[in-house]
């Protein structure tokens, strides 16, 4: 099974790398200081989770960046991470503009880290879950489970991918699956 | 109609060999036009040839909003020639074509159409389950001889038991297959008169 | 043959004529301290009116006359001591027959004279007498090779007197060596004008009178009219009983008395005068003064300033002298600037002890001075008092121009009234209120403590995150050390990248601790002074890691004038480090390039500092409320840094406020400090 995905926004560098070292035995890490190529990176590839610095400076600040991703995705789960602060209030709203959960540059962030990252990972829509959990019992990920009569094809990888992007078809396949669930739970068939 | 030449349209004509037996075990009188041999000349030779009798048309194979696919992908029969399925029954497991062509059949003549307005799709490790959704209206027209309205019903009806089936039997959910199940079941489409039947 | 001893005719020491010219011009260098002496002459002489003319005096060869009407000398008089060299004459008396103390303490008037002129006729007269002496000398004469100084005859001659009873004693100097221009004859009347004893207020028994035909401005009788023109006149005694009068009037002639106790009366009895001048630089004060422009007050403040000790008239140096600011006034000055205490170069002070009375008061051997005994110390501390006593009339006068009050000042002016209005005894009330300024002192002194602590509290918790992030860093590599250890994931380059990490976001940290302890060290709590222009500096310098972390330009222009203005180093510090705080955080949003602009630079009457940054700015509806306490937009603000630099400014008797921006965007400060507040 692979390892899960994240990406650090955060202009510190020095800390950006240092959560990389501390998180990449378990995660696949990448790090940008900027915004801007943050997103950049976000539509060209697929993640599943965002570490993104509150406090950060220049163009785009976190709460910037997060709001224009969750535009494009809603699924995936963010992760506000910022220094000591003391009042919450500005950092709640944060939160509320969709954010997953939020960790402090503290003493114990080593600890709380890795544990938000986890929670963030299990919250996600359950039928992604479940659907990952299948699609990653292939064997070979790149298999072709779907064919259309019309001549495309996918394999479990790309739909994983299709779907962690949020993208048109993602979003479509996420929607049907709600749907269909739906449906069985009203004919009894499935218990939620 | 159906060819074989890449994976989908393999099951698809996989899904029409089994339409064959039918028609064979019930000694009727078909014309299989297959493989190479599904090209536009011959289709449409076909065709006219029997233009005035009331007939089932049966394609398993590539299609689009407006147009059916034959051997490597050549069009056989697009919006131009929509015509030509005059007086026919149209059944077609194909990808789209009952939104634009399906109605163009219609409007010039052609007495039903039974089809899908989105992409059909299948997943290559539960063939037998689409294969018999895909099939069980034709099957229905067939043995049964119910009205093609009746053979949509049943059509919609094998979809669901399958979906049913699926979930009872594994526990984990086969997602992609429900989903594909699910979807070409909403894509269904019956257009014209569905009281007509084959018989 | 035996050698016989034999005895010659004993030997003398003969002297040459030019020996006069060695006790003479070459002794006493100065023109003026030679004319001076010769006036003193005649003050020692009982003089009461002396005369000092000058003809011609713009060229060489010129002519002095100096008459006087004292005693005048007899033949005899003048034979046995102005024509014998080296007589003790002066050291024997010291007070004249009217009770004058002498004070031509060097008893060089003959060769005042050589110094002054290669000619000189004395006329002497002596009251009773039918004739009077006239003797001529004529230095050139003992110029000449052969001369022999006690052989060179000088005509002697007596004349009728036409009033018997005429008394005095007439010097006239031909053939002045010197040049005589508007600046010597004003040095010499200003030189005269300190012997002029400055009892402005009550008869003098002594005038002194120059008539200068070449430049009539400067002729007349030497007057203190720079006296007369003081602002503030306060005469303060005190009597050995302790008692102490204060009286004090004004230029309007309103006059001020006040009577107090002391103990300290170890110095003896002690008259102070003490005449007080604004210099004119604050933008309300109209200065005009009767007879003198305020430049002319200001060039002779500029020579005549400070507070002098004369003993039976004469001066004891250094106390006095230009720039000597032996009572610390500047530095009371500095301290509490709203007390109003005078500056050094704005008064006269004038102490009168005598030799008599004052016995505790002694010259140190090398007569630079008194020795600081206790005697001294109590004459220190009733010049203090004195002068406590002007700045407090002052303080009332100026009531309405008072920057405002602290709650301190305000507390402790309210004790005082009723201390005041108790039944203590006087000396018990004194003590009182003494205790109590001490204790407002010591609370003001730490008010700027607490200040300067406070705006750098203020500064370190903005910039915190110059320790929390680093301490995040190390954690995080240090965890995954760990990890990598725990787990047999060992990657020594991984390693090594941590470890490098580690150490180098420590440095940053320790860097950061420094910069704050660097602020508390001790030495800078003290009341350090400082110029701006070196303050501003170290306080940019400071907060350099953290500018370029943050990428912000600083733009620093300054007056290299400032080089020499001074104030609390702590006050600055506190009012930079508020505004510094404040664009830091401003900042923090603007994107594109980021500017810190400091303006320091001073018109005649004050000192301007301009604080720009192009960031958030300030809304204009909020421009006065910003100066209140605990006002703040920041999430995490105390809302106390700008109230701390108003209160600093205030007290400094100056003003802050938010102008129109320097820079495109973003907020600009000015402080104004009127320059007599600094130093």
């Amino acid at each position: 099974m692979e390892k899960s995905k994240i990406l650090i926004i955060d202009d510190e560098r020095d800390w950006a790398d240092s959560a990389k070292m501390l998180l990449q035995d378990k995660y696949d890490v990448e790090v940008v200081e900027h915004g801007e190529e943050g997103i950049e990176k976000i539509h060209q590839n697929y993640y599943d989770l965002l570490l993104i610095d509150w406090q950060l400076m220049g163009d785009k600040t976190g709460t910037d960046v997060m709001v224009e991703i969750k535009k494009f995705n809603k699924v995936i789960p963010i992760i506000l991470v910022s220094g000591k602060i003391d009042e919450r209030k500005p950092l709640i709203e944060a939160i509320q503009k969709g954010a997953t959960d939020y960790v402090e540059k503290d003493t114990e962030l080593p600890e709380k880290l890795p544990h938000a990252i986890e929670n963030a990972l299990d919250k996600r829509d359950v039928v992604i879950r479940g659907f990952e959990k299948w699609l990653n019992r292939f064997e070979d990920p790149n298999q072709v489970v779907l064919r259309t009569l019309s001549g495309k094809e996918y394999s479990a990888k790309q739909i994983l991918i299709e779907i962690k992007k949020d993208s048109e078809i993602g979003r479509r396949i996420r929607e049907d699956i709600v749907k269909v669930v739906l449906e069985l739970i009203q004919k009894g068939e499935v218990r939620s | 109609m159906h060819a074989a030449y890449d994976p989908p349209s393999t099951f698809a004509s996989s899904c029409a060999a089994e339409v064959s037996s039918m028609l064979v075990s019930i000694n009727c009188t078909f014309f299989e036009i297959q493989g190479p041999k599904a090209c536009k000349s011959e289709i449409h030779k076909h065709l006219l040839n029997f233009s005035t009798d009331t007939h089932g048309f049966f394609n398993y194979g590539h299609g689009s909003e407006v147009a059916l696919f034959g051997y490597k992908g050549e069009v056989i029969l697009d919006m131009s020639c929509a015509h030509l399925l005059r007086r026919k029954i149209c059944y077609v497991i194909s990808c789209l074509a009952a939104k634009e062509f399906g109605r163009k059949v219609i409007s010039n003549g052609g007495i039903c159409f039974l089809g899908f307005g989105g992409d059909f799709e299948y997943s290559p490790f539960y063939e037998e389950i689409f294969r018999a959704c895909a099939n069980s209206g034709a099957k229905a027209m067939i043995q049964k001889k119910t009205t093609a309205g009746e053979a949509f019903k049943i059509m919609k009806e094998t979809f669901d038991n399958a979906m049913s089936n699926l979930v009872k039997d594994s526990n984990n959910g086969n997602w992609i297959v429900l989903l594909s199940l699910f979807r070409d079941r909403d894509y269904l489409r019956l257009l014209g008169d569905g009281s007509a039947s084959l018989w | 043959m035996s050698q016989k001893v034999v005895e010659l005719e004993p030997l003398k020491f003969r002297l040459k004529g030019k020996i006069a010219r060695l006790l003479g011009r070459e002794s006493v260098s100065n023109a003026i301290v030679a004319l001076s002496e010769l006036v003193k002459n005649s003050y020692d002489a009982d003089a009461s009116e002396i005369t000092v003319a000058f003809n011609n005096v713009k060229t060489e060869n010129g002519e002095i006359h100096i008459n006087d009407d004292g005693t005048g000398m007899s033949y005899e008089d003048f034979k046995e001591r102005w024509m014998v060299v080296g007589t003790d004459y002066k050291e024997k008396k010291r007070i004249t027959p009217s009770g004058r103390r002498m004070i031509g303490e060097k008893g060089i008037g003959r060769f005042a004279v050589e110094r002054l002129a290669r000619k000189v006729t004395i006329i002497s007269s002596v009251k009773g007498e039918k004739s009077k002496l006239r003797v001529i000398i004529d230095w050139d004469r003992y110029e000449t090779e052969e001369s022999y100084f006690d052989m060179v005859e000088n005509k002697v001659f007596l004349e009728p007197k036409e009033d018997v009873n005429h008394h005095g004693f007439e010097l006239i100097l031909s053939g002045l060596r010197d040049i005589w221009d508007e600046g010597a004859l004003l040095n010499f009347k200003r030189q005269m004008s300190m012997l002029v004893p400055p009892e402005v207020l009550e008869k003098k028994d002594f005038s002194i009178s120059v008539q200068t035909p070449e430049f009539p401005k400067l002729s007349g009788e030497i007057e203190n009219t720079v006296f007369g023109e003081a602002f503030y006149t306060l005469t303060a005694m005190l009597e050995s009983t302790g008692k102490v009068n204060y009286q004090m009037v004004d230029k309007k002639g309103v006059t001020t008395k006040e009577v107090a106790v002391t103990e300290r009366t170890r110095c003896g009895p002690l008259k102070f005068t003490l005449y007080f001048y604004p210099r004119g630089f604050s933008k309300d004060e109209r200065i005009h003064y009767k007879l003198l422009t305020l430049n002319e007050v200001r060039a002779i403040l500029d020579n005549f300033h400070g507070i002098r000790i004369y003993r039976d008239g004469f001066r004891v140096k250094p106390y006095g002298d230009p720039k000597n600011d032996w009572l610390n006034l500047n530095m009371k000055r500095l301290y509490a600037p709203k007390y109003l205490y005078p500056d050094n170069s704005q008064v006269i002070g004038i102490v009168e002890i005598s030799r008599d009375k004052n016995l505790g008061l002694i010259d140190t051997t090398t007569r630079e001075g008194l020795i600081q005994n206790e005697p001294f110390k109590d004459l220190v501390d009733f010049l203090e008092k004195s002068i406590e006593f002007l700045s407090k009339r002052r303080r009332e006068d100026r009531k309405e121009e008072q920057p405002p009050k602290t709650v301190i000042r305000t507390q402790v002016d309210r004790i005082i009234t009723e201390i005041k209005s108790t039944n203590l005894p006087l000396p018990r009330k004194t003590r009182a209120i003494k205790e109590l300024e001490g204790v407002e002192d010591a609370a003001l002194g730490l008010i700027m403590v607490y200040r300067n602590l406070a705006s750098l509290g203020i500064t370190v918790l903005a910039v915190s995150h110059e320790i929390t992030n680093p301490m995040g860093t190390i954690l995080n590599y240090s965890e995954a050390i760990l990890k990598m250890i725990k787990t047999g994931n060992y990657d020594i380059k991984q390693f090594e990248e941590a470890a490098n990490n580690i150490r180098s976001n420590i440095l940053r940290v320790s860097e950061f601790i420094d910069f704050v302890v660097a602020y508390n060290r001790r030495k800078r709590r003290k009341k350090l002074k400082g110029d701006l222009y070196e303050i501003l500096n170290d306080v940019m310098k400071g907060y350099g890691a953290i500018f370029k972390k943050r990428d912000i330009t600083v733009e620093l222009k300054m007056d290299k004038e400032l080089k020499e203005v001074f104030l609390y180093r702590g006050d600055f510090e506190s009012i930079l480090i508020n505004f510094i705080t404040n664009s830091l955080e401003a900042l923090s949003f603007t994107k594109g390039k980021r500017i810190l602009r400091v303006s320091l630079f001073s018109d005649k009457e004050s000192v301007h500092v301009i604080f720009s940054d192009n960031g958030k700015g300030i809304p204009p509806e909020n421009r006065e409320i910003i100066f209140e306490p605990f006002f703040t937009t920041k999430e995490d603000g105390t809302g106390l840094g700008l109230k701390i630099v108003k209160e600093i400014v205030e007290e400094y008797g100056g003003v802050v406020k938010v102008i129109e921006s320097e820079l495109d965007s973003g907020a600009s400060f000015e402080v104004n400090i009127p320059k007599s507040s600094l130093m």
